[in-house]
């Protein structure tokens, strides 16, 4: 008995508003304090975009602990207050008969869970490679995912200036010789296959065999829970426009909200 | 074709000036053709920058916000579009002169700019870049007039005159204008992420200006929930809708014009 009690007092806790409050509150000073040390230390900072932030926090944050602390602790936060948020939707699905219209508000929580929980996936089992080289023809093995990529043609674009304004890369992905996805990468559109991205970044020239010949600098990135992410944003935009429409339903049946 | 903008950018501004000159005269003269008047100057106004901007984008071939004066000429352009749903929701007249004021500013200081549309670089020529600019400052528009509900509600609390809406109403136009901007941002941030993926490899980026966008969302969503606990609600929300636009400016201006980031201004 005393222990449903303390359980019940417990869900209650982590199905709390309040305490929803208080961690996005903490997680927003804290992340205001901290960035603003960001655009003043790039040798600490400037490369995080270039590496999953678990191989970030583990190479160069442990270098400067003093001035790092700030993202492991607002990290903490972060998946506490997406835990906060999946029991808040747990709790709503056991209640959903009494808080149907609630729908669209508890589909934007699920997709919060699921966008923090695929950047938590990423952050340590994914990989990011800038300034990778190919000439025509060439290809390179990635050996993470035992795929080779190969680069079959490549054309810059210009305008009429002279100017380069685009790369038309075509790319081929194969597994053991079988050919699992070949597309032309450009600005906007990568190639991408099952948490691979594989992004035409720039190009060059070099001398061989005599002929100056076009290589292309390409970004190889890899997060296994990007498609996670994609289905919570989904579900989050689909949360955001149902809130929406129920909104003015609301307000005219003069619907107001729950005070705590 | 040369666009014949400065007449209508010009045009646009004097119409506000006088909505704002009337919104002033009707805290003496309560007439109804007063407010009416200012409304009408306002909606003559946002007709002129729609058609200015309707001609900007077809002359462009893309939504020209891109640089300083473009971003605010747009984000004047949202902001006096909220107005007017406001205003023909609610009727909220005298409550106007404030939005109207902070849209003349930002018009104002827009207007000594070059208003040349620089050439589209080929990293936004993509439908995402449309949707997630134009959703970003739909938000931040909302946010102003939260932000100016926020002041009303204070101003209104110490004063406690006919002149403003009643207390009540100016709460509930600030929950409202708080929701209808976090609904609009979360748009802009999904659509943001899904083209930082396409066009970097990763759809969060520490720049400074993708971590204080994300600080934007977090305090909105927070306070999407505070107005459910009695402490927040009436001062407490004021409070924080103008805290939450004090971080939409400096998201918007500060890191645009005072640091390097990934959505440069200048």
């Amino acid at each position: 008995m005393k222990i449903s009690i303390f359980v019940n007092k417990l869900w209650k806790l982590f199905c709390s508003l309040k305490l929803s409050i208080v961690l996005a509150s903490l997680t927003t000073l804290l992340a205001i304090g901290g960035s603003i040390m960001m655009p003043f230390n790039p040798r600490v900072f400037g490369g995080l975009d270039s590496m999953p932030l678990g191989i970030w926090l583990n190479e160069v944050a442990a270098q400067a602990p003093a001035m790092t602390w700030w993202i492991p602790a607002g990290g903490i936060l972060v998946a506490l207050l997406a835990f906060n948020a999946l029991c808040c939707f747990i709790d709503w699905l056991c209640h959903f008969r009494a808080r149907w219209r609630k729908c669209g508000e508890y589909l934007i929580h699920l997709g919060f869970v699921l966008i923090v929980a695929a950047f938590l996936w990423g952050s340590q089992a994914g990989f990011r490679s800038e300034n990778n080289g190919l000439l025509i023809g060439q290809s390179k093995p990635l050996p993470q995912l035992d795929l080779v990529l190969k680069l079959e043609a490549f054309e810059p674009v210009f305008n009429r200036n002279g100017r380069p304004v685009d790369m038309l890369n075509t790319l081929a992905l194969y597994d053991g010789g079988r050919l699992l996805k070949r597309a032309q990468a450009r600005t906007n559109h990568p190639l991408t296959w099952e948490g691979l991205v594989i992004i035409p970044a720039s190009y060059g020239q070099t001398m061989r065999g005599g002929r100056n010949q076009p290589y292309s600098i390409l970004t190889i990135n890899y997060d296994p829970g990007v498609n996670v992410a994609i289905t919570g944003s989904v579900a989050m935009g689909c949360g955001v426009l149902l809130t929406l429409c129920s909104f003015y339903r609301k307000r005219a049946r003069g619907d107001r909200p729950d005070i705590i | 074709m040369t666009i014949p903008q400065t007449p209508l950018l010009y045009g646009a501004f004097g119409a506000y000036l006088l909505a704002v000159c009337l919104y002033l005269l009707h805290l003496l003269v309560r007439r109804p053709w007063v407010w009416r008047s200012a409304f009408v100057l306002v909606l003559a106004g946002f007709v002129l920058q729609s058609f200015c901007l309707a001609l900007r984008w077809a002359s462009a071939g893309y939504l020209p916000v891109t640089n300083l004066f473009a971003t605010q000429f747009f984000f004047s352009w949202a902001l006096a579009a909220t107005y007017l749903y406001f205003e023909l929701r609610y009727r909220i007249h005298a409550a106007g002169l404030f939005v109207m004021f902070c849209n003349l500013l930002l018009l104002g200081s827009a207007l000594p700019r070059s208003a040349d549309i620089p050439p589209l670089i080929p990293a936004l020529d993509t439908p995402l870049f449309t949707l997630h600019v134009s959703l970003s400052f739909a938000g931040y528009a909302f946010f102003a007039m939260a932000f100016s509900m926020g002041v009303l509600y204070l101003l209104q609390k110490r004063l406690q005159t006919g002149l403003l809406p009643d207390l009540l109403l100016l709460r509930k136009l600030n929950e409202e204008a708080v929701f209808l901007g976090f609904s609009l941002f979360t748009l802009c941030m999904i659509f943001g992420s899904i083209w930082a993926y396409v066009a970097w490899g990763y759809y969060f980026s520490w720049n400074i200006k993708g971590v204080w966008s994300a600080l934007v969302w977090l305090f909105y969503a927070g306070m999407c929930h505070a107005k459910f606990v009695r402490r927040w609600q009436g001062t407490g929300y004021a409070v924080l809708s103008i805290v939450g636009f004090s971080v939409v400016l400096f998201t918007y201006l500060g890191i645009g014009l005072l640091m390097s980031s990934n959505h440069p201004l200048d």
